[in-house]
Parts: C-alpha cells; structure tokens; sequence
C-alpha cells in the first residue's frame, strides 16, 4: 500500500507540473490584463497541433516546442488585437463570453487545418520507456515533461524577478496606474503579458503531445482543471499557482488510490473546500 | 415620466404584444423549437434576475435547471401523473439545491463566486452522472411522460399533442416573465440593482444585501427548476448534458447576446440562440466557428446585447423623422 | 472547407443521380421518401459525421436513387455528440421535413435518447453504438441495433486470445464508468471464467478522462499477461498513447470494443504494434458486398472505407432492400419485413433477431501491425479470427415489442 501511495505522489507531482505551467500563463494574463482567458484551452491544443506539425516536418522535438511557444504567443497578439483589447474595459462575464467565442473560433479552425482525426506523436527515442525508482516504474517522458515545466517556471520567475521587463509586469500588476505615470508604455506591456501567458499555454500542448496527442476539444479539460489550480492558488498570487497546481496532480493522482471514479469531481470540491476556508485561495491576498 | 395610468396602459398594450408574439411563434417555426425557445427563454430570464439585476455572475445556473429536470422527471417515469405536482416538485428541487448551493457562495465576489458555481454545478453533474440507478447516467432520463392537469368540471388535461404542450410552455413563460418583471421592479428589486451598482452603499443603507440576493438566488433556482421540468417533458428524456457546465455557459451566451437591461433582452437571446445553432449546423460543418463570431462581434459592437441594436435603430429613426420634418 | 466541398458535392451528385433517372409518371405521383443522417460533425466524435453520410449517399447511389418507385430524399443534421441536440434535430426534421428513416447515432447516449423520439413519432432508426440498452432495457419497435452486441464482441475477442496465447493467464481491466463500460466488464468476468482466464484488478475511471499514468501506474505494478480495454473513443486512444510511454512491452493490450478502424490513425504505429482489438467492421472482409463497397468507395474517395462510412452504407442497404421486398416505404411495413429478414450483408450472413432488433453479424477480431509490416498507411492490422455467439437470451432485458 505505502508504494502504491509513493508511486501516485510520485506521479501526481509529475502531473502536476504541467498543471502548474497551464495556470501560471492564466495567472499572468489575469493579473497583468485582469481578464479571465477563457481561450486558454484553445491555445494549448494550438500548440500540440503545432508541435505535431514541425516534428513532423522533421525538426527536432525540442525545435518543435519552441514553434509551439512561439506560434501561441503570436495567436495570443492577434487575439488580443482582434478581440480582448475591445472588451477589456467590461465585466467578467462578457470577457468570459467573448473570450469563450474565441475558443470555439480557434477550435474549428484547429478543425479546417488539421482534420477531424486526433494525432499521436511518439517522444525521441530518448525520452521512450520508463525509469525504476524500485517501488514504481515512472516513464522517462512524463519525467522530462515534468522537468521541463519546472524550468520553464523558473526562467520565467527570472525573467519577472530579475529583469527590467519583470519589474515593470510586477508594477503593472500591483500598480497599474502609477505604471502608466512613469512613461511605460502599458499598452505594449500588456500585450507582452498576453503573449507571454499565451505562449505558455501553447508550451504546455507542445509537452503534452506525447501524452495526450492533439484532438481540438483537448483543451476544455485541461482549461477547467487550470481555472481551479488558478483560484486555488489565489487571484492575486502570481505564484500561487505553481502550488496550487502541484497540489490538485497530487490529490488527483493519490484519490485514484481510494475512489478512481471521483478523481474528477474531488478536485472541485477541493477548491469549494478552500475558498470556504479562506476565501482569496491559498496564496492570494484580500 | 408618465404617471400611474399612462403607464399601465403602456405596460397593457406591452403585455398583448407579448401574448400576440408567443401565439405567433409556432406558426412561423416548428412547435417543437418553438416550445424549446419558450423553456429556454424562462430559463435565461431566470438567469437574468442574477446577472442583469442583482449582478451575480453565475456559471452553474444548468445544475438547477437539470435538478428540477430530474426530479420531475423521475417522478413522471415512476408513473405518477399529476403535472402540478410534477413542477412543484421540479421548483422545489432546483430552489432547495439554489439554496444550499447560494448559502456557501453568496458572500464570494467576482471570479470567486463564478468558480464556486461552477464547480458546485460540476458536483452536482458527477452525481447525477453516477447516480445511475436513479438518473440514467451518461444515457440520460428516459420514458418521463407529460404530466395531467385535473380540472373540476372540466375534466383531464392533457398534454400528449405538442401544440397542447406548446400552450402549457406559453402560459408558463409568460407568468415567469410577469412575475420576474414585477420583481426587478418591485423594492427588492431596486434594492438588488443598487447593490450591483454598489455593494457596500447599499449595504450602509441598512440593507441585508446578502440575504436579498440569497433569496433572488432560490427565485432564480425555482424558476429554472420549472424550466428544466418542461425540458424534460418535451423530448420525453432528461440528457445528462442538461446539467453539464456548457449549459450553464450557453444560457449565460443568450443573456448577454439578448440584452441584460430588460426581461425581454434573454428570451431574444435564447430565440437567436436556438435558432442560429439550427440555421448555422445546415449551412456549414464548421458551423461553431460562425457562432463564435458571431458572439464575438456582438459583445464587442453591442455590448448591451442585441437589444442595444434595437434602441440605436428607433433611435436612429426618430432622427430621421424629425429631420424629415 | 475541403468537407464542405465534399458534402456539397455528395449532395449534387445523389440529387443529379435521382434527376437523371427515367422519371415515370406513377412514380412521380408515389412521391419521395426522406431519411435522415443524423451525425455528430462538432465535438468530440466529430470526425464521424461525414464519414457516415459518405456511405449513406453511396448506398443510396448504387441502389439507383429510387426505392419502391419512391425517390430518395437525404438529410443531414449535426447531433453535436449530444442527447439535447440529437432528439432536437431528430425532431425538427420529422416534423418540418417529414424525415420517416434515420440512421446516425454514434454516442450511445445520443441513440437512446432520439430513441424515445423515435418511437414516439414512429421513425424507423437504424442505431450504432456500444450500449446494451438499444436491444436490452430500453428496446422499442421502431429501433434497430446495427453494432454487435458487447457480449459477442467479448465473446469474440477473448476467445481469440485464448486460442492464439494459451500461456496468457491473469488479466488487468481498465473500465470506463458509465454503462458502457461496466456492461463491458459484466461480460468480461463470465466470459473470463468460461474460458479460464484470472482478473487479477479492475480500475474505473470517469468518462472524458485525460491523465491515465495514475491508473497505469497500478497496472504495471501488477504485471499480467493482459491489459483489457473496457473502454472505448478518445478514452481509449490516450489510454493506450499514455500506456506506450511506460514501455511495458511484456503486458499484452487487448480491446474487445474498444477502437475501430477509424480511429486507429490517431495512434503512431508504435503505440498500436501487436494490441488485439474488436472491430465492428474491417475493409478486408471477404464478401461481395463488401468488396463492392469498398471498391465503389475507395474509387469515389481515394481511401478505404471505415466503420462509420460502412454503417452509413450497410445500414441504409439493408433498410433498401427491405423496402424492396415490402415493395413500400410505409414504416411498419419496413419494420414487420426487416423483423423476418436474412440476407446476404457487407459483413457476412446477417439476420435481424425480432425479440429483440440486434442485427445478428459476424464479429471481427484484429491484430495490429508493426510499422515494418505495414504495406501502406492504411494497411493497419489483419483479420485473425470471427466470432459471433449472441448474448444468450436469459440475460436481455428486453421487455417485449410494442404493437406497431
């Protein structure tokens, strides 16, 4: 029993890193636009279909994860060129809405470009088979896929942390009219936040080619499990996110242990528990 | 601004033209789609008290729809008949679970409160989804039947013919709506509408905002309760994807694409809705991709829903008019 | 747009095949007969919805355009993949279309719920999908099951196995929780003890599920012989995509209903080399018809045909020729006549069982194959063996046929 627990923690936090790469994009758009991306989703089947097509036109897979981080961030400025920046000034809801319009758009045209058959890829042979921790066998992939999210985190905590650009997003979050007051040009630091948060998402299709192959309603799922971790984590919490995501693979993975059937619904009820208990999520302030 | 007479007999002239329109309707479209714009339409007014009025954004409101959908449902399966009985019983199902569902939510603002609805909505979709003996699971509610109406010296109603059926929605949608409007008008409602505008004013005022819009909350969980009820009578089957989160997204779609300023705005959003998809799915494979764009340039151009587009017409041609003269 | 140009072009054609058929005065007056494919082209199975009008619209081709002395008149409606839209669709094209005959229904779920519209409106529906309920607990005089019965795809697919691998004893099921499913693993366990197989565990994970490697995790710790698939769709694809990853080549993958034909491309060779899968239908199925479906087919559309094009295609011939032998387009004729009938199919020897309207067929048992043995990117997998045991009548639920 105790492997078993170990293997599903084991698992679950690997799970969970891309959970966590999902819902930082989310969180970096809603903190820097306030805007609830609700195409999201969308933009992660993006990149797995744009990840599958540079493979295989044969570029490497690493190439074919940054053609997917790329080709997000810029349907993440034509996204906001074309439709976020017209609503931005509204209400939750008809951003939602809006943005909900945007998602079926880029999910037909996932269609039309790509066909209606989902698409598998297999990862280098490198990256094939598992490794024996002794109690549990973890595949090489997930292991990498897991790796990856985590640097990707990190560079991107640099790059907000360390940098010129970084000082201005956190100044843009925390204070957005005094921002504007210094002479930043907000309106091109918000479309970077947009693409920035939109690449990743496209990033986290890219690594999750391998496991889920591309479908044009991938998205949805993974979009709702990301709004959770979001929340989870607290709005105001930049961070909160990468925890709150380690912590729904966590639980999700380990709940198969005890009731596979609710692995699904226990992590809503997870997130109603938390915002019952502290009402800003984990992480966020009030 | 009119005084008392003036204004009823606004509101009367209103009235009929309502009446003549849901009359007109299954004689321009199928009785069925139009008996399913109908349910739809009390549904999205439903809503509306949340969203327009009292500012909630809800994003789980297809929970109490399919409650009430099951609970008759499962009632007019097991043999019972009695219709009344049947919607009460779907109004009481939709506005005990609102109730629940309100009480740990309501205190929650913005997304937070968007989030809890929809995740109580996706509870309550895992159990009905696994409640299988009761509710069908993935394969739905089947053999509900249309419930009867005993009337004294008239007889049995009964509502097997779909115009009959058509004319049950009609007299229920039009009373939700009479009603629903004599609420946003009445001092709860005007009391709901300033707390949108401004919450903590409101409450200064002394106000118990919460227990006000806890209470638009059940209303809004009954009258779709009802809703759901006549869903699942219509098709004689309650499908699982009733209560699922993208029916909570799609009647939200008809509230804002209608107009949330009038209880008429989301009954047009639910006729353009339902009749778009029809329209659309003929016309290309692809047809969600046309939807999308469609919403997108609505929100964007008519942020106040189509019913904005109404009033820059008139506007537009009152203009005219005088310049005419 | 190249699917629209296809179904625009589809629809011209059967129109331009009916308008260029001699046109007889009494024929004219007998009027047309309206049947309806209704399919999902949104959502999840979206793929499909094309695929199955491609086969209708052939059958309907090659039976000259006419049935009875009646023209044919097609429809086509998106059901979405869902109950709410399909019974909608079903029930806007009856009334303002007079649609009599459909066929379509690729989610079970969606099958079962027109089927009350069905019988109501008394529609003759030709179904497809995995549940039980179509010919068991919700059976109805005015539907007929065209897929196998899950029974006799157990039934089959577990006999092979025995046969081509005596050594393989313990079994691991991964169950879809929905009806399907667990109808799935009903069979599984007393088909299992007839034919000695051990099931040593049994996972149920909720339908839509994306993330498998926790319930792999269990499997691979476990070691069987047999990974068993009770579980079907886009389920099943990233199942067994997430199961490649962990390399576990000494656990054999076994789906007795689990992917057909079309849905094989989305999974890389790799991930597919040796699995051994039920199929509902194959293109290398050696009779007649099918070979003149096929070759009409592959010639019309450059490809071979699938599952759902074969449905649309056998389903709507059978409905046809029993139009013929009724020499009427009046529903209860054509459900009294399929009731008795027994013919010469794409699948083989086929009849309809009137207690309970499941279309007895053969069933197809596959293996998949290696990039290496693979003659063309098509050429997926070879027939290994037939089955077709029925369920055996104390276990249908039935409850009788209706008075038409």
């Amino acid at each position: 029993m105790l492997w078993l627990i170990s293997a599903q923690l084991v698992n679950g936090i690997a799970i969970g890193m891309i959970y966590a790469l999902m819902a930082f994009g989310l969180s970096i758009i809603k903190g820097l636009l306030n805007i609830p991306n609700f195409a999201h989703g969308a933009l992660y089947a993006l990149g797995a279909y744009l990840c599958y097509s540079a493979v295989s036109a044969g570029l490497p897979f690493p190439a074919g994860l940054f053609v997917a981080f790329a080709g997000a961030a810029l349907a993440g400025l034509v996204l906001d060129r074309l439709v976020v920046r017209f609503v931005r000034a509204g209400g939750y809801l008809p951003q939602l809405i809006t943005l909900f319009g945007a998602a079926l758009v880029i999910e037909q045209l996932l269609l039309i470009g790509w066909g209606t058959i989902g698409l598998s890829y297999s990862p280098p042979e490198l990256l094939r088979g598992s490794i024996d921790l002794g109690f549990t066998l973890v595949p090489r992939y997930i292991a990498f896929a897991s790796l990856c999210s985590a640097l990707v985190i990190s560079g991107v905590w640099l790059l907000i942390e360390r940098t010129r650009f970084g000082a201005w997003v956190r100044a843009g979050i925390e204070r957005p009219e005094m921002t504007q007051s210094l002479g930043i040009n907000v309106d091109l630091l918000l479309i970077a936040g947009m693409m920035l948060g939109a690449g990743l998402a496209g990033l986290a299709g890219g690594l999750a080619l391998p496991l889920m192959g591309a479908t044009s309603t991938m998205g949805g799922d993974m979009m709702a499990i990301a709004f959770v971790v979001l929340v989870i984590g607290g709005l105001g919490s930049l961070y909160g996110a990468i925890a709150a995501g380690l912590m729904v693979g966590v639980v999700q993975s380990l709940m198969t242990v005890a009731a596979p059937a609710a692995s699904t619904a226990i992590i809503y009820l997870v997130m109603i528990v938390i915002l019952l208990v502290r009402p800003q999520g984990l992480f966020g302030e009030r | 601004m009119p005084k008392g007479g003036a204004l009823a007999a606004a509101d009367i002239v209103r009235a009929a033209a309502m009446v003549a329109a849901v009359a007109a309707l299954p004689l321009v479209i199928p009785v069925n789609i139009a008996t399913e714009v109908l349910i739809y339409g009390i549904f999205a007014m439903a809503t509306n008290l949340l969203v327009g009025t009292a500012g909630l954004y809800s994003f789980g409101q297809a929970a109490f729809f399919g409650a009430g959908g099951y609970v008759a449902g499962y009632f007019l399966a097991q043999g019972f008949v009695s219709l009344p009985l049947a919607l009460l019983l779907a109004g009481a199902g939709g506005g005990v679970l609102a109730a629940l569902i309100g009480a740990l939510s309501i205190r929650r603002t913005g997304i937070y409160f968007m989030m809890l609805t929809f995740a109580f909505n996706q509870l309550v979709f895992y159990v009905i989804y696994s409640w299988q003996s009761v509710t069908g699971g993935e394969d739905g509610l089947a053999g509900i039947r249309r419930g009867t109406i005993e009337l004294p010296f008239l007889g049995t109603l009964k509502f097997d013919d779909n115009r009959a059926f058509y004319a049950l929605a009609a007299v229920l949608f039009l009373v939700s709506m009479a009603i629903l409007i004599r609420m946003t008008r009445s001092p709860f409602g005007l009391v709901l509408d300033a707390a949108r505008q401004n919450a903590r004013r409101t409450t200064s005022l002394g106000y118990s905002v919460h227990a006000l819009q806890l209470a638009a909350f059940v209303i809004a969980g009954v009258i779709s309760g009802i809703a759901g009820a006549l869903f699942g009578m219509l098709y004689r089957i309650m499908p699982i994807d009733a209560v699922h989160w993208t029916g909570s997204a799609y009647v939200v779609f008809m509230v804002l694409i209608g107009g949330q300023r009038s209880m008429l705005g989301p009954v047009l959003g639910a006729a353009i809705f339902i009749w778009l998809q029809g329209l659309f799915s003929l016309v290309w494979t692809r047809w969600p991709l046309l939807l999308g764009l469609f919403v997108i340039v609505v929100m964007i151009y008519l942020p106040g829903g189509l019913l904005d587009l109404f009033a820059r017409v008139s506007a537009w041609r009152s203009r005219l008019r005088e310049q005419r003269r | 747009m190249p699917i629209a140009m296809t179904r625009r072009h589809l629809m011209l054609s059967t129109a331009a095949l009916a308008a260029g058929a001699p046109r007889l005065a009494w024929s004219q007056k007998a009027g047309t007969v309206t049947m309806g494919v209704i399919t999902p082209t949104t959502g999840t199975f979206a793929y499909a919805g094309d695929l199955v009008v491609r086969g209708a619209n052939l059958a309907i081709e090659m039976h000259g355009g006419k049935v009875a002395g009646h023209e044919i008149k097609l429809l086509t409606r998106d059901d979405e993949g869902k109950p709410a839209s399909g019974v909608r669709r079903v029930q806007e094209a009856a009334t303002s279309e007079g649609m009599r005959y459909f066929i379509g229904a690729y989610s079970s779920a969606v099958g079962l719920a027109e089927s009350e519209v069905a019988q109501r409106e008394k529609l003759l529906q030709f179904a497809a999908g995995g549940s039980e309920d179509f010919t068991g607990s919700r059976c109805g005089r005015y539907t007929f099951q065209w897929s196998a019965h899950p029974y006799t795809a157990v039934r089959s697919t577990l006999e092979y196995v025995r046969k081509a691998f005596p050594q393989k004893k313990t079994v691991y099921t991964l169950t879809a929780d929905y009806v399907f499913g667990h109808a799935l693993l009903k069979y599984t366990k007393i088909v299992a003890a007839e034919l000695g197989f051990e099931l040593v565990g049994n996972d149920n994970h909720p339908f839509g599920e994306r993330q498998y490697t926790q319930y792999l995790t269990k499997v691979v710790a476990a070691k069987p012989d047999i990974l068993l698939l009770n579980t079907a769709g886009a389920d099943a694809v990233t199942a067994i995509r997430q199961f490649a990853s962990f390399g576990a080549s000494g656990i054999a993958v076994v789906g007795p209903w689990t992917l057909e034909v079309d849905q094989l491309p989305e999974l890389a060779p790799e991930m597919r080399t040796g699995m051994i899968l039920g199929q509902n239908y194959y293109p290398d199925i050696d009779t007649p018809a099918n070979k003149a479906f096929v070759a009409s087919y592959s010639k019309k559309f450059s490809a071979l045909p699938g599952y759902s094009s074969a449905y649309g295609y056998d389903a709507f011939r059978t409905v046809l020729k029993a139009m013929e032998q009724a020499k009427s387009v009046e529903v209860a004729d054509v459900v009294r006549t399929l009731e008795g009938m027994s013919w010469d199919g794409v699948l083989g020897r086929m009849s309809i069982d009137a207690k309970t309207h499941q279309l007895v067929r053969p069933y197809f048992v596959v293996r998949c194959k290696s990039a290496a043995e693979m003659k063309s990117p098509a050429d997926f997998a070879e027939i290994v063996a037939l089955g077709d045991k029925q369920q055996p009548a104390d276990q249908n639920q039935c409850k009788g046929m209706a008075e038409l």
